[in-house]
């Protein structure tokens, strides 16, 4: 135990320290992009990005602890798809937060429904979805196999979902890595990956401090129905 | 078609719900033919219990074999060969009587099942009420009902929890007249509050209390020593009922 | 050879729960076309012609009604714990849910026979013979995803505190995408040549969507049933 709480402390330590690192990089060290290329607000992209991979990694793991609930039938699965979910809503709060500010500032408007603003949307939709059917059911082993469920199909519906947004149109969101022209200079990957291992470090700290924390809870649970129950 | 093996063989079974017990390891074995009686306080297990041995409800841990089948391997088989009648009817109450025993009688795949329908309907004297939509029924009635449905695909096993609340004394008699002419070839497991009526029937008695079993009768129950036990176990302290 | 019998049974018992409380069929139809007429009010001040729209209105629609008739479909079951009745005969799982799901699709089917056609003669003024085969084709394929996953997920509704409360919140966000398509599908079929994508793209989509579906229902509904 004591083996875990000091990873949890070290990777917290080890995401702030990269992403104080990351921040002097971004505003400090790298040059303003001309207006052409956004400018200024094009800064948001390099914590941007990490939350968007980040929060699909949260989602993702959901959907493989769901699975893994089914297969072996043990809580401590159903704890850790909960937790990443709950992360993932974060992260995926922060990330429409990051957007709508960037979509703003670079093209005028708040909100479009491009592919991926869209997806992301139908996707916290799915997620906000998931956290009122857990607190429908009281029944601890019901929740799990219940919530299992919606999370697989919930997960199965995203990459089709983001397909099918593709394919009606595809407006303003820039498609940055792999595109020939991105307007990244090699520079600014340094500080991306930066960003991008202080955000891993940053999630897998709480998802480590949630997971102890429901744990916490559940044993205090049993304590009071013990208590409730006059020690029979 | 029967195989070999006893009615029940339980081996420490467990049942979680979240991370409550309800029931914390039982071990019971009931051969074929015996009649076993289960009694308990309220929220003893009694339920949990039925229901896990009749394949509704998955154990945490354990093994059990019912009829020399597993029921973690063949629940279907352990299926066809038992018979549950619960507080619910299970009847659809839109559907006729006819209707709703043709439905389970179909589901189970009773043979030559229009003449077994009519046979039970007599036995439990509603062949009057045959083309009656259910819903309209007294009590008693539906009871009545429910046990034909349980009987329908003639199992080798009957479940009965608490059988005998709210009948009336009409179908009481039904009840017990049915129980008595199957006694001879059939297992039965009873959860019941009634110890008077019942002692006379039962062949093992066990008393369930916060998921253990706290007394096996082994054999033929002791009237005296079991009345004195239940009694023990039911007043003891915490205002639990028993009856 | 039992399988078969069994998923009749339990067909032609819903069916027959369904026939004689005629209630859930007489309020999706009224509930439908009401929907499109409150539609047309909603649409028209702005709009002079509808047909550019009445591909959503129709799908908005049966989506709709779709729910009332998903969550009925498990109402007969938890009346009286009828569910631990069917759960206790010698059947396979997924027998329940094929059987349910033929349920939901026949309600749904029967619905659209008789609504589609009204809807045509309000928004489209008649339809040529090939685009209404299309059109009952899409909608085939749309009512194929739509009782896939809410079979699934009715099942799941019905068994928590909510109940029917429930089922739209976890129905529509997942229908959403598969809404998307069949809605441009539908549009462009209605809308004659003018759209310029390609249709097929929809339709395999839409087809990939009914696959994924069918699949999940069918291979996770041993899980819900039993809890």
């Amino acid at each position: 135990m004591m083996k875990r709480k000091n990873i949890t402390i070290g990777l917290s330590i080890l995401a702030g320290v990269l992403l104080v690192i990351s921040l002097y990089g971004i505003f400090v060290v790298e040059p303003v992009l001309p207006a052409a290329q956004t400018g200024f607000s094009q800064k948001i992209f390099y914590w941007h990005l990490p939350v968007a991979i980040l929060s699909f990694i949260a989602f993702l793991a959901t959907l493989v602890f769901s699975v893994m609930y089914l297969i072996k039938k043990d809580l401590k699965y159903d704890v850790a798809a909960y937790c990443s979910a709950e992360l993932g809503l974060v992260f995926g709060v922060v990330l429409m937060v990051f957007g709508m500010t960037w979509d703003y500032l670079a093209w005028g408007v708040w909100w479009t429904w491009d592919p991926r603003l869209t997806t992301y949307l139908i996707l916290l939709l799915l997620f906000g979805a998931y956290f009122f059917l857990r607190s429908m059911v009281t029944e601890r082993s019901r929740q799990a196999t219940f919530a299992a469920v919606f999370g697989i199909i919930a997960a199965l519906d995203v990459p089709v979902s983001f397909l099918s947004t593709r394919l009606i149109k595809n407006v303003l969101h820039p498609v940055v890595i792999g595109a020939k022209d991105s307007g990244l200079e090699p520079s600014m990957y340094i500080w991306l990956l930066l960003s991008m291992f202080g955000f891993t470090a940053l999630y897998i700290a709480l998802l480590l401090v949630k997971i102890d924390i429901e744990n916490m809870q559940d044993s205090l649970r049993d304590v009071k129905d013990a208590i409730e129950n006059g020690g029979k | 078609m029967s195989t070999a093996g006893p009615a029940l063989e339980v081996r420490n079974l467990t049942k979680h719900f979240g991370r409550r017990a309800i029931l914390a390891g039982i071990d019971l074995t009931l051969d074929r033919g015996e009649f076993l009686l289960l009694l308990g306080p309220n929220g003893a297990g009694k339920t949990t219990l039925l229901r896990v041995l009749a394949t509704l409800l998955a154990p945490t841990a354990g093994e059990a074999s019912i009829l020399g089948y597993s029921l973690k391997t063949d629940p279907t088989e352990i299926r066809r060969r038992i018979g549950f009648i619960s507080h619910s009817h299970l009847l659809y109450r839109d559907l006729t009587t006819y209707e709703n025993l043709r439905f389970y009688g179909e589901m189970y795949g009773v043979q030559d099942l229009d003449n077994r329908i009519t046979e039970l309907l007599e036995r439990v004297e509603l062949t009057h009420r045959r083309y009656d939509t259910v819903r309209d029924f007294s009590r008693g009635m539906f009871q009545r009902l429910a046990i034909a449905r349980a009987l329908l695909h003639r199992p080798e096993l009957l479940f009965l929890d608490e059988p005998q609340t709210g009948l009336d004394p009409h179908a009481v008699d039904i009840l017990d007249g049915i129980i008595e002419e199957l006694r001879a070839d059939h297992t039965f497991v009873m959860v019941t509050h009634n110890l008077e009526r019942s002692l006379e029937l039962g062949t093992k008695a066990i008393i369930l209390k916060n998921g253990r079993i706290v007394y096996d009768s082994a054999d033929r129950p002791d009237p005296a020593e079991l009345k004195a036990t239940y009694r023990r176990v039911c007043v003891s302290g915490d205002g639990d009922e028993c009856d | 050879m039992s399988a078969t019998k069994q998923f009749w049974a339990i067909l032609r018992k819903d069916l027959l729960l369904e026939l004689r409380s005629k209630d859930v069929f007489t309020s999706t139809f009224l509930f439908s076309i009401m929907a499109l007429v409150i539609f047309h009010f909603a649409f028209s001040p702005n709009l002079k012609d509808l047909t550019p729209v009445s591909a959503g209105m129709l799908w908005v629609a049966v989506l709709f009604t779709s729910l009332l008739g998903l969550n009925r479909s498990f109402v007969h079951e938890k009346d009286e714990e009828c569910l631990d009745g069917l759960l206790l005969t010698p059947v396979d799982r997924p027998v329940i849910f094929l059987a349910k799901l033929a349920g939901n699709l026949i309600f749904l089917i029967v619905l659209q026979v008789i609504v589609v056609p009204i809807f045509a003669l309000f928004f489209l003024g008649g339809l040529t013979a090939v685009a209404a085969l299309k059109l009952a084709m899409v909608l085939l394929l749309g009512d194929l995803g739509i009782c896939g996953v809410g079979t699934l997920l009715a099942t799941i509704s019905a068994n928590t505190r909510a109940r029917d409360l429930l089922l739209p919140i976890l129905y529509l966000p997942v229908m959403t995408p598969f809404m998307m398509q069949v809605v441009s599908y539908t549009n462009a079929l209605i809308m004659g040549g003018t759209a310029a994508v390609d249709m097929s793209s929809w339709l395999y989509l839409i087809i990939a969507f009914d696959i994924i579906f069918l699949l999940a229902g069918y291979a996770l509904y041993d899980f819900v049933i039993g809890e």
